[in-house]
């Protein structure tokens, strides 16, 4: 009996076990999109979602280096990718030398990255508002989801702006767009510069905008204000060619003086290390702070983790660590050497020139080494071995100007700072130094006044554009002072105000677009730079000389002849396969491609 | 009542011995084979007592037993006999060889099948295939024993080896076979001991792991631990040492890295026409080379191997006891292993102590129960290698200029003086360990930007790992009626783990250092249970045999895991080591926990049809529905179907056959054919289908100068529903054969497995917010031939066997998912290397991507293949260089014994594959002797390499391409063996039936020409990064003193 009996149970046990709801098994620490955007705090989850986003992609790091800085700023002609050697950061030389293409890593990330952060305004913008594919209401909609639309429209306004700056004519991705949709292509540029400034109209007027609560009101240099969507519509006008609509964006903002103001000419150094953020010439600044609660990777990014070694000197090539240098550099961007010459005749000692870089004698003798005989005579110094450039290979693409603008300061040097205590740039106890808590800089006052000042060039208001130009001017300490409004005047400013801030080669592209500049004079310009690309040495340790003299070499670049073609980058190869986006200029060949796509 | 069962009990205790000695007769006799050979070493036991005696070499025997005993003959390798004594004093016995060894059963899964049934391609490695080797690892004890598989094993103590059956079928990593150990699902089978377990089956062919389903796409392997045997108690003690170091030595030495970096840096010149660097070279060694009181002369010429490596001893014990009777079966062991590796010091320890408990009880002819347990305490210690800035890599790039110890302050570099000083002054910045030991303190390089010295990289943290497992299956085996069998077994895993790591600040130098304090705990328990039933009908009619099974299946996988850590420049309320715990925070301490348990299921049911006619004709049909849970299939995609059929034809039965051939000399000849479809589940995990909210993902400060986040919340990624499991499908036909009396077996396997339904990173327009999304696709290709020949045989009294299998392998990327483009990975990017594995349609996974060297040019430059010939050799110019997995393995193993004299040599090797070490860095690094001996100049024009001067930096194209590519093929004498068995009749009177002692050299001959470390362990990442060499743990040499005992 028992022997029938059992395999009766186990029967019974059979379809007992079977039940398949022990299969369904929620899923931890998530909630379904279905039930979420239906809440203020959902809606400053979203806002904060977008902010963080931005910060940590658009203004993070990638690898070793930050890929907006990477594409916008080599690409100029006062700027050169530097390194150990001519194959040092291919990275930046693509850029620097032209030979970039459509597969570039750099090239991606920095669009993917801006999609990607226009994206996240959309899930604020199309889940709070009617601005979504079937034009549906929201599920919850409040005076405060108001205010985080209008910020998410400027957000996504400013990057539409840097995608039509750098690509022409990127898509104009005004809602969220669903997963099986496809991206429609911009007809122009102007058509995606106009929505911009259109948007940007209708977040100023819609009263739901943060203001700048005066100078000193930090926290609004973090997110979207006014100001902020004043000076974007002013420069994407200018982009736009319509210097009129420009003054009209751009003037209230240069004239608010109760929120914005140049800070002092012995301050100007402050606007790239920590001790400026937030400051009162800033407009928009993504801000980081580092925090021991936040996830680890998230701070890294944030902290522009390694850029901060490329924005050191070469320091495995130096005779000791110079003190204001806060990790092993790699030095991965040298000032270009004409344009430093310039720069010097123009400023001579001005603290923006110093804040920009040092000449050879005061890298060597006035800066902090790792030596026993730092500020000690100028004997002992000359002939001190823990200074200067100790491997005989020298400083690759580096003349004898040595750049710090950009540095993470280990030791905020005297040199600008004088005895006044500042804080330090980088986190040493967290990343071993090769990070930086400086804001990632957007938008400054200085670009708003050049800006504006050249679009009043031959205009009515050219006085005023002379007294915005030369607000500039003084603040500089340079001693030189325009009485005249000119283009040339403008140009010649802004080169130095804004020396590697992301201006220059949208500049160039912008005034040969606009007649102000030749195209063949600017190919000329940059033949010249890389056919005499500079390395520089110390003759204390090739040669054995007595004391430290420094040298300059040249040798020529390996480097692709600008072109018109360069005026613009060609969209991702994976954007272009799977958008079908075409590219234009001479990068148009590429359009019928058929490619598979590389990454 | 039981006083009276007691009493009666030592009387017939004490009655018996008297009783058996009183009508005790001694028995002689000889024993030989079926050619009139005596047989030595014969086990000649009285069945039912632990009596028992051996056959001398001349096959001579002597035993005193009850007049009426029975006498069991036994020998491996031929049939077993029994003789009735029956009052008679001499009894002669002849033993067959065992040509029933086709009859061998074997597991299947849920059942067994004869092996001349065998329909689908299922090698079967038994307890003797196993016996004396070295290796504590079930999986690494496969290698080189069966064709068709690829044994992956890293060389440091307590790192598992890894299995790959029949290919590489997939981008992921996830392509381990599926374990099953007595019916238990487990993950890894590191923790079974091979002496512990009486087969290994490896179900290579899909329509056999077919019955697995959706987790067999990988391959099966089934293992069954030992039980015991009718008869007496049986007692084995086995313990070995072993005596390990590595002594390779393939890098520069002092002369030759000054002449290597002289070389390197000697032709550059300034604008002047000066030679600078040579300068440089002798000016850094008039810096800071010293007379150095620890070398002969004062002259530093440091190995650092040597440096960082040291023979060691490991120690393993093992004993078992086991027995039975018709009522049940007993076996239980313990085995205890300590492997202290090769690094100094001991921060590479592998510690396990394990126990096997096995029983088996029948409770009445139609019900049987039993269990099997396995206990497992293990612990381990590592130091890091294969990778940037690990310990190994520091061990080869450090220069041999450099003493390994600074026995004053004033020999220090001015770094770490700098930090000495202040130490010394109170004034550092933090409390900094300098490294060193009773002889000083370990030095770091001056000459070059080297994080530090191998054994202060060693140093640098300080962590435990250990934790236990019980395993375990009970069982019930029902009879009800004949034929038919049903099981319900429930199987059970229960695992807890704990690991620490504590670091503190310690200065090597400017690159190797660390400002801030780190301490972590972390405790994973998990429970796993599975419930099976499943019931064998055995049906029999004619000439006609029919199995047939069903079956269902549930599993329970559950975790709770606490992760705690916490770091930042002061976390502790004291650093004396009794704090060095999580209790010890300060309040303050910012501190990541993180902890959500875990559940996933599975549900499945399954059956198997077998028919056979005739022992001629066999036909197998599997079939298993599989459903899995919620975190990997949306509810109305979870089931799945897999279906296999195969079959044997046996034609060494047709009567045409045997009617036509000699069937001495063709024994046996099986042709079978089969076609199957698996699932690999193991790619999908985390709700891979969904998007939902991930809340509190980001963060963002609003306030510029104070720290407080505020967190976001977003869509985690982009929805696929329609996301399933990789689906294998197998075509395979073999040929199973035995000649010239069973001496000669050979074995022959075609195969093809195709793969899909891979789990691809598809690019989408990173306008819908994200970059890619998961999605199925693409079809991976594995193919080969598997060729396995075996031969045994005995002159006189000398027995042997040899063995060999050869396996090919055809691994080919079909396609990709449609949108899905290459997948390249630059894992040495942070090298600088431009080198890169690829995932690529019409090629193998993960090939290497690197350029063509073409050799050099009138001026000794280097010079590359330019694929688009735009005179630039960038990204676009690398190409197909190398395969990362074998293209064919092999293996060769040699028994023979004499006299009581033992040998054994088991061999394998792999070939076809590629290696590139990215181990050359810029500067004053060491490196590969091979480079210097290979490179072109003035005293050696025929070097076939560019002089180091013209391939200085690791960027440049040479050390990405075929000029620093080496063929990964390799040959390894795994184990030569001799073991010597003292006659029974000297250790019989020691209480001892067997007594073996053996020495072994294990991993002692290598032929290779791979200039590196080691081919075996160089490359044993398991997807993407193989073939990159960046200084593994090397396989070391072994001596090994070993016993065995038996009572």
């Amino acid at each position: 009996m028992k022997k029938i009996l059992f395999p009766i149970v186990l029967g019974c046990a059979f379809v007992a076990v079977s039940c398949e709801d022990k299969l369904d098994i929620p899923q931890k620490g998530t909630v379904s999109t279905l039930e979420y955007y239906a809440s203020d705090a959902d809606a400053k989850e979203a806002l904060t979602d977008m902010y963080a986003n931005f910060v940590q992609n658009v203004a993070g790091t990638e690898g070793i280096d930050n890929p907006e800085q990477v594409i916008i700023n080599y690409a100029a002609d006062d700027i050169l990718a530097a390194g150990g050697h001519i194959n040092d950061h291919d990275g930046f030389r693509g850029f620097d030398e032209f030979d970039y293409d459509e597969a570039n890593g750099t090239l991606k990330a920095a669009y993917d990255r801006y999609t990607g952060a226009i994206y996240h305004a959309n899930l604020v913008i199309s889940n709070f508002s009617t601005e979504n594919r079937k034009g549906a209401a929201p599920k919850f909609e409040s005076e405060y989801t108001k205010k985080c639309v209008e910020e998410a429209r400027v957000m996504r306004a400013y990057l539409h702006m840097m995608l039509a700056i750098l690509w022409n004519q990127p898509a104009i991705i005004d809602r969220l767009l669903e997963p099986d949709e496809f991206p429609v292509q911009a007809e122009s540029q102007k058509q995606v510069l106009d929505w911009v400034i259109a948007e940007c109209d209708k977040a100023i007027n819609s009263g739901y905008l943060l203001k700048r609560d005066g100078k000193t009101d930090k926290d609004a240099t973090a997110r979207m204000t006014v100001g902020f969507a004043q000076f974007v519509a002013g420069k994407a006008a200018m982009f736009n060619n319509d210097p009129a609509t420009a003054r009209k964006y751009l003037e209230p903002l240069v004239n608010n003086t109760a929120d914005y103001d140049l800070v002092e000419s012995s301050e100007y150094w402050t606007n790239f290390h920590v001790a400026g953020d937030g400051n009162c010439e800033k407009i928009f600044e993504p801000n980081y702070i580092y925090d021991p609660n936040a996830d680890f990777w998230g701070n890294t990014f944030r902290s522009r983790w390694m850029v901060a070694d490329v924005f050191c000197w070469r320091t495995d090539h130096l005779a000791s660590m110079p003190a204001v240098c806060p990790a092993a550099g790699w030095n991965g961007g040298a000032i270009q050497e004409d344009f430093a010459k310039k720069f010097l005749e123009h400023d001579g000692n001005s603290p923006r020139r110093r804040a920009c870089f040092l000449t050879g004698d005061e890298w060597l003798y006035e800066m902090e080494w790792n030596s026993k005989v730092n500020f000690g005579t100028m004997d002992e110094m000359e002939a001190d071995s823990a200074r200067g450039i100790s491997l005989a290979d020298g400083i690759y693409s580096h003349a004898q100007y040595f750049e710090w603008k950009h540095m993470s300061y280990a030791k905020v040097p005297k040199i600008l700072a004088g005895d006044k205590a500042y804080p330090s740039d980088n986190i040493p106890a967290v990343m071993g130094g090769a990070s930086n808590q400086k804001n990632f800089n957007c938008a400054r006052l200085a670009e708003a006044l050049l800006l504006y000042a050249e679009a009043c060039v031959g205009s009515g208001d050219a006085a005023k554009g002379l007294a915005a130009l030369n607000r500039v001017q003084t603040r500089s300490g340079s001693g030189k002072i325009s009485s005249e409004l000119t283009f040339e005047a403008v140009m010649e400013e802004k080169q130095y105000e804004m020396w590697f801030e992301n201006c220059r080669f949208p500049d160039i592209v912008r005034w040969i677009n606009t007649g102000k500049l030749n195209l063949n004079d600017v190919v000329a310009t940059y033949h010249k730079i890389h056919e005499n690309l500079p390395t520089v040495y110390d003759k204390f340790y090739t040669q054995g000389a007595p004391k430290h003299e420094l040298y300059v070499t040249y040798s020529k670049a390996d480097y692709q002849e600008f072109d018109a073609k360069h005026m613009y980058l060609p969209f991702p190869r994976d954007a272009r396969t799977a958008n079908h986006f075409k590219n234009v200029l001479g990068w148009a060949s590429l359009n019928d491609s058929s490619e598979e796509p590389a990454e | 009542m039981n006083l009276k069962k007691h009493v009666l009990g030592v009387l017939l205790a004490i009655a018996v011995p008297i009783c058996a000695t009183a009508q005790n007769v001694t028995v002689k006799g000889q024993v030989k084979d079926d050619a009139g050979e005596p047989l030595a070493l014969v086990s000649v036991a009285e069945l039912g007592t632990t009596n028992g005696t051996v056959t001398d070499l001349d096959g001579n025997y002597s035993i005193s037993v009850p007049s009426n005993a029975t006498l069991q003959f036994s020998f491996m390798g031929y049939t077993t006999i029994t003789e009735q004594v029956n009052g008679r004093t001499t009894i002669n016995a002849t033993l067959s060889e065992d040509a029933e060894l086709l009859e061998e059963v074997v597991v299947i899964g849920y059942g067994v099948q004869k092996k001349s049934d065998l329909t689908g391609a299922v090698t079967s490695v038994r307890a003797d295939d196993l016996k004396n080797l070295s290796t504590t690892d079930a999986a690494a004890a496969l290698q080189g024993k069966v064709s068709g598989i690829q044994v992956l094993s890293n060389a440091a103590p307590g790192s598992g080896a890894e299995l790959r059956i029949r290919g590489y079928s997939s981008n992921s990593s996830n392509i381990s076979p599926l374990y099953i150990v007595d019916g238990l699902q487990v993950s890894s089978i590191q923790y079974l001991d091979p002496s512990m377990i009486e087969s290994m089956e490896i179900l290579k062919d899909a329509a056999s792991a077919a019955i697995y389903g959706a987790e067999a796409g990988n391959g099966v392997v089934l293992i069954t631990t030992k039980s015991g045997q009718d008869g007496k108690a049986t007692v084995i003690y086995s313990g070995k040492a072993t005596l390990q170091n590595y002594t390779r030595r393939p890098l520069m030495n002092r002369e030759e890295i000054i002449k290597y970096l002289g070389l390197e840096y000697g032709n550059i010149t300034d604008s002047e026409g000066n030679p600078t660097n040579k300068r440089w070279v002798d000016q850094q060694i008039e810096n800071f080379d010293y007379n150095h009181p620890l070398y002969d002369g004062g002259v530093i010429d440091q190995d650092w191997i040597d440096a960082y490596i040291e023979p060691t001893w490991s120690y393993q014990h093992s004993l078992s006891v086991s027995g039975g009777n018709k009522s049940g079966h007993y076996f239980t062991s313990i085995n205890y292993v300590k492997n202290d590796g090769v690094v100094r010091g001991d921060k590479d320890v592998y510690n396990r102590l394990t126990a096997q408990i096995n029983a088996d009880y029948n409770i009445a002819k139609w019900l049987q129960v039993g269990n099997n347990l396995s206990i497992e305490k293990w612990s381990t210690k590592s130091v890091s290698q294969r990778g940037y800035g690990s310990s190994f890599e520091q061990m080869i790039q450090m220069d041999p200029l450099t003493p390994v110890y600074w026995t004053t302050p004033e020999e220090m570099s001015l770094s770490v003086k700098t930090v000495y000083d202040a130490l010394q002054a109170g004034t550092a910045d933090q409390n900094y360990r300098l490294f060193r030991d009773e002889n000083g303190w370990f030095a770091n390089t001056k000459y070059s930007d080297m994080e530090g010295s191998p054994l202060a990289k060693r140093d640098a943290t300080d962590g435990t790992n250990g934790g236990f497992n019980i395993n375990g299956t009970i069982f019930a085996n029902l009879k009800p009626v004949k034929g038919l069998t049903i099981t319900s077994r429930l199987g059970y895993r229960l695992n807890q783990g704990v690991s620490h790591s504590y670091s503190s600040p310690f200065w090597i130098g400017d690159r190797g250092n660390q400002t801030t304090y780190s301490i972590s705990a972390n405790a994973s328990t998990g429970w796993y249970y599975q419930w099976e039933n499943f019931a064998n009908y055995d049906l029999s009619f004619g000439s006609n045999f029919i199995t047939a099974m069903v079956g269902m299946s549930y599993k329970e996988n559950n975790s709770d895991n606490v992760s705690t850590s916490a770091s930042g420049p002061d976390i502790l309320k004291s650093y004396e080591d009794n704090f060095l715990y999580m209790s010890y925070l300060k309040s303050d301490a910012p501190i990541t926990v993180s902890n959500a348990p875990g559940r996933s299921a599975s549900l499945a049911y399954f059956g198997r049809l077998i028919y056979n006619y005739d022992n001629r004709y066999n036909f197998q049909a599997n079939f298993r529905a599989d459903a899995f849970d919620s975190s990997k299939l949306p509810a109305d995609n979870r089931w799945g179907y897999f279906p296999s059929f195969s079959a044997g034809w046996t034609i060494s039965n047709e009567s045409f056959f045997k009617d036509n051939v000699d069937t001495d000399t063709f024994n046996f000849v099986k042709l079978r054919a089969s076609w199957g479809r698996n699932g690999n589940i193991s790619v999908l995990s985390g709700y891979p289908y969904t998007a939902t909210i991930s809340k509190g993902s980001s963060w963002y400060q609003y306030g510029v100068d104070q720290i407080g986040s505020t967190y976001g919340s977003a869509p985690g990624g982009l929805a696929n529903p329609n996301l399933t499991w990789e689906t294998s499908e197998q075509f395979d036909l073999g040929l199973n054969a035995r000649f010239l009396n069973n001496r000669l077996t050979f074995d022959v396997d075609y195969f093809n497995k195709q793969t899909k339904d891979l789990l691809f990173s598809v690019s989408v327009p990173s306008e819908l917010g994200f970059t890619s999304a998961m999605a199925n696709g693409g079809n991976v290709l594995n193919e080969g031939w598997e060729f396995e020949l075996g031969w045994r045989d005995r002159i006189g009294k000398f027995n042997y066997n040899v063995s060999a299998n050869f396996s090919t392998l055809h691994n080919e990327v079909l396609s990709l998912a449609e949108g899905s483009a290459p997948t390249r990975r630059s894992d040495a990017s942070s090298t600088n290397y431009k080198i890169q594995t690829v995932f690529e349609e019409g090629y193998s996974i993960w090939y290497l991507s690197g350029f063509k060297y073409l050799g050099m040019d009138e001026n000794g430059d280097p010079q590359f293949e330019d694929l688009n010939g735009d005179d630039i050799i960038g990204t676009e110019d690398m190409q197909f260089i190398g395969h990362t997995t074998p293209t064919y393995t092999y293996g060769i193993n040699v028994n023979m014994a004499w006299n009581g004299f033992d040998f054994t040599l088991n061999g394998t090797g792999a070939g076809g594959n590629s290696i590139l070490p990215v181990l050359h860095r810029a500067g004053f690094k060491n490196n590969l002797k091979w480079y210097l001996d290979n490179s072109r100049t003035e005293d050696n024009p025929g070097g076939t390499i560019p002089s180091p001067d013209k391939i200085e930096s690791p960027d440049g194209p040479f050390w990405s391409s075929t000029g620093n590519l080496f063929k990964g093929d390799y040959f390894r004498i795994k184990q030569i063996q001799l073991g010597y068995t003292i006659p029974a009749k000297i250790t019989k009177k020691a209480a001892i039936n067997e007594l073996r002692i053996y020495g072994s050299l294990d991993d002692f001959f290598t032929i290779t020409s791979y200039p590196g470390l080691d081919p075996e362990t160089a490359s044993t990442n398991s997807t993407s990064g193989r073939g990159l060499d960046w200084g593994s743990y090397p396989t070391m040499k072994k001596v090994i003193l070993g016993v065995s005992l038996t009572f």
